[in-house]
């Protein structure tokens, strides 16, 4: 691919000096987010990110593992200047809102401060911070309930206000926080560490003015989103002009569980533009499962540039390149009051959905989707074993898709690849709760010449009565496989009582549960990538060896016979892959 | 007879010895290429060498050294490092709690490099022990180490069988809870020896017995894979030094803890050599904070493909017990190195936004930059640096290395500067401004990781690389002082001879500061006493010759990250409680910017640290000169100056040649033997009684 450079009035060397500078303050400012905050959601999850955007809010920088952020970062600075015009603003300042229909955050326990830099009076950046908070209020603990039927369930609406000053916190608006949360000394905790990041980014940034000037780092910013923007246009002119589609279902929206929520996407590429169309999709839904529309314009982006150039960085260049059809009132546009609490799943399979639709005009980045079936336990205790009422929060990952250069990799959160598992060891430690098994799951992963990662069990059995809430998704529907390859089973959620009853769990569930009681969360592998039959019979049979692939699934599926003693039946083999040849 | 102390550094291209006379203080050093397919020929070759007479500098140089005449000698190897980069080590088994296949194969389902967030082609690194030769085995402790289910002995036997049959060489055991209660897992290692002889067995609860399954099973696993190679190496080494007369008792690795064990122990531990040559930078840099009187010193050691960063505060280097290699998770405890792909060998290419791009690909040894005239056609950062008058033909290894302009030009002019629409001069520029902004913002973010201030620091500068960055660098870093050592080249080397015998031993119980049982803290420190004792007899070594460091890793309840508190000798009381959780309140304010007073510590690990002095090279004053180095003047070149964007004359002196108290004005390079430095316009630099350049930035301290 080559790509004409366009001009700028910098040279390419200082260009690439500062923007590694800004990289740094990004790089620094995350690290002062997760090494600040009070929750285990925040420093070890690392459920949050802290970036840069221009004057204008236009995103420069994202630092942290979930970059689907991003797009965001400039719909809350948007509105934060709505409310406090520029001029108004002073330096020191810092403003917050976890309000989804105005600052474009995920979810309500996601809160968004920004804080604005300036030099020589003028604002010329601003310093931006995302986190989830333990608990915001709302129906259930955390915030994020699978009955909620509209925003005002999942808690406290902050709308863009000013927080911090350089006078110090603003007293009143921290008394309202803390009036309407469960949890109130560690969310405030954990804000303070994000105004801390924020007003860190900021510093550095009036720092890095000093030092190279105000119109350099203005030019190096302008030059880093302009050659963004090139580099996806160049991209797309590479593929072939046409339309694609791909759609995926959610097994229902949490509040009618009889129909399924499907995502539709229609993606159009003319020349160096593309278009992705979301009016195929499902209404807004009663139940939690809406993604706010900035988050699922922000992973069609990730899918975007995995489908493209996975080194090309996620700014607002990479967005300028792309037109979106979301007609408001959609799956992936809700409107308020919509609830958006379960955002996640939806958006993991706006993405797969993408990547499928693209990996059509570009098959040598094409990858089978990645497992569904995302999601979070949460279980509460009345005592845990330091004595005091404790949560247990853990995210569930699946695994990635085959691709064309290999299988997919094994037990990673998709779409973000970035979340830090507890081990057992500190769950029992902590918990009372045992740790039954963290198991490879045989035949979860979808069949291919390149299949997916392999999915796994994971099973506790409770010693305390506790309360628990799954919610993961897609016991239904379960992801597909690419040019032949087969799809993963899908995900489920099973109980097992101590009287040996089994019950399968639906995909949003709340429910007291006695001590003994076990369950079992099977998380799906990841889609297979071109036709099992292909896959080398001695990599198959190393497949059986290692327990990703039963006997059974080499034979019917891949077809290949595995003789008793492990290796590769050459005639049955022969047989089974190519029934019609030989004589 | 006279007695010598030999250090010798197996590095990715030269085999480094340094070798130090006890009674005259004269050193001698010799350079080998390094013999990747078997190291302990390269080793030899350097001991052949100084055999043959080679390696005298200075003016001491006395007579042949007779191999009889080694009284000391310490190694520094990658043996183990490379089985790991190229995936060549033993066929290793896996022995797991029935039901927990997934912890290895999750490993940890931690993010991959920042690189490959959104790349759905991204691959985990290979597992080690394969699922196919992973084993489970019914058995299950609790939290607290209490037995579930018994360990089924049968089950064990069989699976030793089935391993042994599949051709294993090793076996790693890693069951849950195994560092609360090792029995099951030394159960299991006796019935492995009995069902299988002669392979051999990593017990995670011996290996690292800390609480968190994944990294004490990626650990063990790592012991398992690398440990059967290290005994070959070993053996062989110990055959070829017999061979050739050397007998001394005396041999000792260097190990990632900044140590050295005796070398009979270097199997049994083979974790630890493997991080051990970024260790023996930072152990240099202790040294050089002892013998200057400095607290806080940052060692920056650049060469042919990386740059490694350490930080000394108060005189102790940081540790960690999170190190990677090849993707491979590493727990051990080690000195904390920060490492980034900027070297010489560091490639410049014009990225997919067009704009310049150093790294991280390397030219490496083969074909190296272009100017080496091997074949090389890509430029990098060594080509820049000869062009722009900061490398001469007078620092390639004596000579022994052509380097041709020509080439480094003509890379420079095709790869980047032509298509950029840059000069050649403005293109090479560009390429030590890039990768000097790289080893800047990892410097910075370093410090700011520790929450330390750079204006605190001198930096200590090695490789070969290393001294020509270091005055642009500091400056920019706002470090006022640069050190750079006489043989900046050899520093790894040299830290061989400049520590003592160190051995760490760590163990998880986790309970609350404020209720931990004292009878429970004083058992736990003594079971790691008795280990370090029963293996420093094995060492040869005498119980009175050691001294024991305790500490307790802490952290406050929910927290991921632990900071290792000295607890004072003695028996463990109710008065111990708030001086521990004062510390602990201090040093987490210092690190991480904030404490929580307010709220109870918890005992996370605790920790033995066994240290033995052993012989230690002193570094000998070098003759005294009146402070003028005009001797020492060999011409003069033209010097690129990124202030003025221009050529300016600089002198040119013989590091040889310096004496104590000779100073030196800026613009200036300083050549030698293996290595560089230069010394900024604006900057004054002097040398030390010991031969250190102390270069002044020019940065406000």
């Amino acid at each position: 691919m080559s790509l004409k450079p366009s001009p700028s009035p910098l040279d390419p060397i200082t260009t690439e000096v500062v923007l590694n500078r800004l990289r740094e303050t990004t790089e620094a400012m995350a690290h002062a987010l997760f090494h600040s905050g009070y929750s285990p959601i925040l420093r070890e999850s690392q459920d949050g990110t802290a970036g840069l955007t221009d004057a204008a809010g236009r995103v420069i920088m994202v630092g942290g593992g979930l970059q689907y952020h991003s797009l965001l970062y400039s719909k809350a600075v948007g509105s934060f200047l709505d409310r406090y015009p520029a001029e108004t603003m002073r330096d020191g300042d810092a403003f917050v809102s976890n309000d989804p229909y105005k600052a474009g955050n995920s979810h309500v326990p996601d809160m968004v401060v920004a804080s604005p830099v300036f030099h020589d009076g003028a604002i010329i950046a601003f310093g931006v911070s995302v986190a989830h908070k333990a608990d915001v209020g709302g129906l259930v603990p955390g915030s994020s309930g699978a009955a909620s039927r509209e925003i005002f369930h999942d808690g406290l609406l902050l709308p863009p206000v000013r927080i911090w000053s350089s006078s110090g916190v603003n007293a009143e608006i921290e008394a309202v926080i803390r009036n309407n949360s469960r949890a109130p000394d560690v969310v405030m905790g954990d804000l303070r560490g994000q105004i801390g990041a924020t007003r860190l980014g900021a510093e550095r940034l009036a720092m890095l003015c000093d030092e190279y000037g105000v119109d350099t780092l203005r030019q190096a910013m302008d030059t880093l989103l302009d050659r963004t923007e090139a580099r996806v246009r160049a991209v797309f002119a590479s593929w072939p002009d046409g339309a694609h589609v791909a759609e995926g279902l959610l097994d229902h929206d949490g509040a009618d569980t009889s129909r399924p929520v499907r995502i539709h996407v229609r993606a159009v590429k003319a020349g160096d533009r593309l278009t992705l169309d979301f009016s195929g999709s499902d209404p807004q839904t009663k139940g939690p499962v809406n993604a706010p529309e900035s988050t699922a314009r922000a992973v069609s982006m990730q899918a975007i540039l995995a489908a493209s150039d996975p080194t090309i960085p996620m700014n607002s260049g990479a967005f300028a390149a792309v037109d979106f059809i979301m007609p408001p009132g959609r799956v992936v546009s809700p409107q308020f009051p919509a609830t958006v609490n379960h955002y996640f799943p939806t958006s993991h399979l706006t993405y797969n959905c993408v990547l499928a639709a693209l990996g059509r005009f570009n098959p040598a980045r094409a990858v089978a989707p990645s497992g569904l079936g995302t999601g979070a336990i949460a279980i509460g205790y009345a005592q845990g074993r330091a004595g005091k009422a404790s949560v247990q929060y853990e995210l569930m990952t699946s695994s990635l898709g085959g691709t064309s250069a290999g299988d997919g990799a094994a037990m990673v959160l998709p779409m973000n690849h970035f979340a830090p598992g507890t081990p057992v060891e500190v769950v029992e430690t902590e918990y009372p709760v045992r740790v039954e098994r963290f198991d490879l799951w045989r035949d979860s992963a979808g069949a291919g010449e390149y299949r997916g990662g392999t999915g796994f069990i994971r099973e506790y059995r409770f010693l305390t009565d506790c309360n628990l809430t799954a919610r993961t998704s897609n016991h239904q529907h379960a992801a597909w496989g690419l040019f032949g390859g087969k799809s993963p089973p899908p995900s489920s959620t099973t109980l097992k009582h101590d009287n040996g009853d089994i019950e399968e769990m639906d995909v949003m569930e709340t429910r007291q549960v006695g001590g003994g009681v076990t369950i079992a969360l099977a998380q799906s592998g990841g889609g297979g990538y071109g036709d099992p039959k292909a896959r080398p019979a001695g990599k198959v049979a190393r497949d059986v060896a290692d327990g990703y692939v039963g006997r059974d699934a080499a034979a019917e599926i891949y077809g290949v016979m595995i003789g008793e003693d492990g290796s590769v039946d050459e005639e049955a083999t022969a047989l089974l892959r190519f029934p019609l040849s030989g004589n | 007879m006279t007695a010598w102390m030999v250090g010798i550094d197996t590095g990715g291209t030269f085999t480094d010895l340094i070798a130090f006379n006890v009674g005259s203080g004269e050193l001698r050093i010799a350079k080998v290429p390094s013999a990747p397919d078997d190291p302990s020929r390269a080793v030899m070759a350097a001991l052949d060498d100084l055999f043959g007479g080679a390696g005298r500098v200075g003016e001491r140089a006395g007579a042949e050294i007779d191999p009889g005449d080694i009284s000391f000698l310490a190694h520094g190897t990658t043996v183990a490092t490379n089985a790991i980069l190229e995936g060549k080590g033993a066929t290793t088994g896996l022995m797991i709690t029935r039901g927990f296949r997934a912890v290895y194969e999750a490993r940890g389902w931690a993010q991959p490099d920042p690189d490959d967030l959104l790349d759905p082609f991204y691959a985990k690194p290979p597992l080690l022990a394969p699922q196919r030769l992973t084993e489970e085995v019914t058995e299950r402790l609790d939290y607290q180490g209490d037995v579930i289910t018994d360990l089924d002995e049968d089950d064990v036997r069989k699976a030793a069988r089935r391993l042994r049959e599949a051709g294993v060489e090793a076996i790693a055991i890693c069951f849950l809870f195994s560092f609360r209660n090792a029995a099951h897992e030394e159960r299991a290692a006796e019935i492995i020896r009995e069902e299988a002889p002669g392979i051999r067995v990593s017990a995670s609860s011996l290996v690292l017995p800390t609480i968190r399954e994944y990294p004490r099973l990626s650990t063990t696993v790592i012991d398992a894979f690398i440990g059967p190679i290290m005994e070959n190496y070993l053996s062989r080494l110990d055959t070829s030094l017999g061979e050739a007369g050397v007998t001394t008792p005396q041999k000792f690795l260097m190990q990632s803890n900044g140590g050295l064990m005796r070398i009979n122990m270097g199997a049994r531990f083979p974790n630890q050599t493997l991080l051990s040559g970024p260790a023996g930078g930072v152990v240099s840099g202790l040294e050089l904070a002892r013998l200057t009187g400095r607290d806080n010193i940052v060692t920056f050691d650049m060469g042919g493909t990386s740059a490694d960063i350490g930080l000394i505060t108060g005189n102790r280097a940081d540790e960690t017990d999170s190190g990677r290699i090849a993707g491979q998770d590493i727990g051990s405890p080690m000195l904390a190195v920060h490492t980034l792909g900027a070297g010489g060998g560091t490639i410049a290419w014009i990225g997919g936004d067009g704009l310049m791009k150093i790294g991280p690909r390397s030219a490496g040894a083969h074909p190296g930059p272009a100017c080496y005239g091997n074949g090389g056609e890509d430029p990098t950062v060594t080509d820049a640096n000869l062009l722009l008058g900061a490398l001469g033909s007078g620092s390639t290894l004596g000579g022994r290395m052509a380097i041709e302009p020509a080439l480094a030009e003509a890379a420079i002019r095709t790869k980047v500067a032509d298509p950029l629409g840059l000069t050649v001069i403005e293109a090479a520029a560009g390429i030590i401004r890039i990768v000097n902004t790289h080893m800047a913002v990892d410097l910075r973010l370093v410090f700011q990781k520790r929450g330390e201030d750079a204006r605190r620091f001198a930096m200590a500068a090695f490789g070969g690389a290393g001294p020509l960055h270091a005055a642009l660098l500091a400056r920019e870093l706002g470090v006022p002082d640069v050190i750079v050592p006489l043989y900046p080249g050899l520093n790894s080397a040299m830290g061989l001879l400049q520590t003592s015998v160190r051995h760490v031993y760590v163990r998880s119980m986790v309970g609350l500061l404020s209720a931990f049982d004292p009878a429970e803290i004083d058992a736990g420190f003594a079971e790691l006493v008795a280990r370090a004792m029963t293996d420093i007899a094995e060492e040869g070594f005498r119980e009175a010759d050691v001294v024991l460091t305790r500490q307790l890793d802490m952290r406050y309840p929910h927290q991921g990250y632990q900071l290792a508190i000295d607890c004072p000798d003695g028996p463990f009381s109710e008065d111990s409680r708030q001086p521990l959780k004062r510390d602990f309140d201090a040093t987490h304010g210092r690190v991480y910017g904030a404490s929580a007073p307010d709220e109870d510590a918890e005992i996370v690990t605790f920790r033995v640290i066994a240290e033995i002095e052993t012989p230690r090279l002193a570094l000998p004053k070098i003759q005294s000169g009146d402070g003028d180095p005009s001797d020492a003047i060999t011409g003069e070149r033209d010097l690129y100056d990124f202030g003025t964007a221009s050529f300016d004359v600089a002198t040119i002196f013989d590091r040889s040649k310096l004496r104590a108290g000779d100073g030196i004005t800026g613009p200036a390079i300083i050549e030698q033997f293996d290595s560089t430095t230069i010394v900024l316009a604006g900057q004054s630099a002097r040398v030390d009684g010991i031969g250190n350049l102390i270069i002044h930035t020019g940065a406000a301290s």
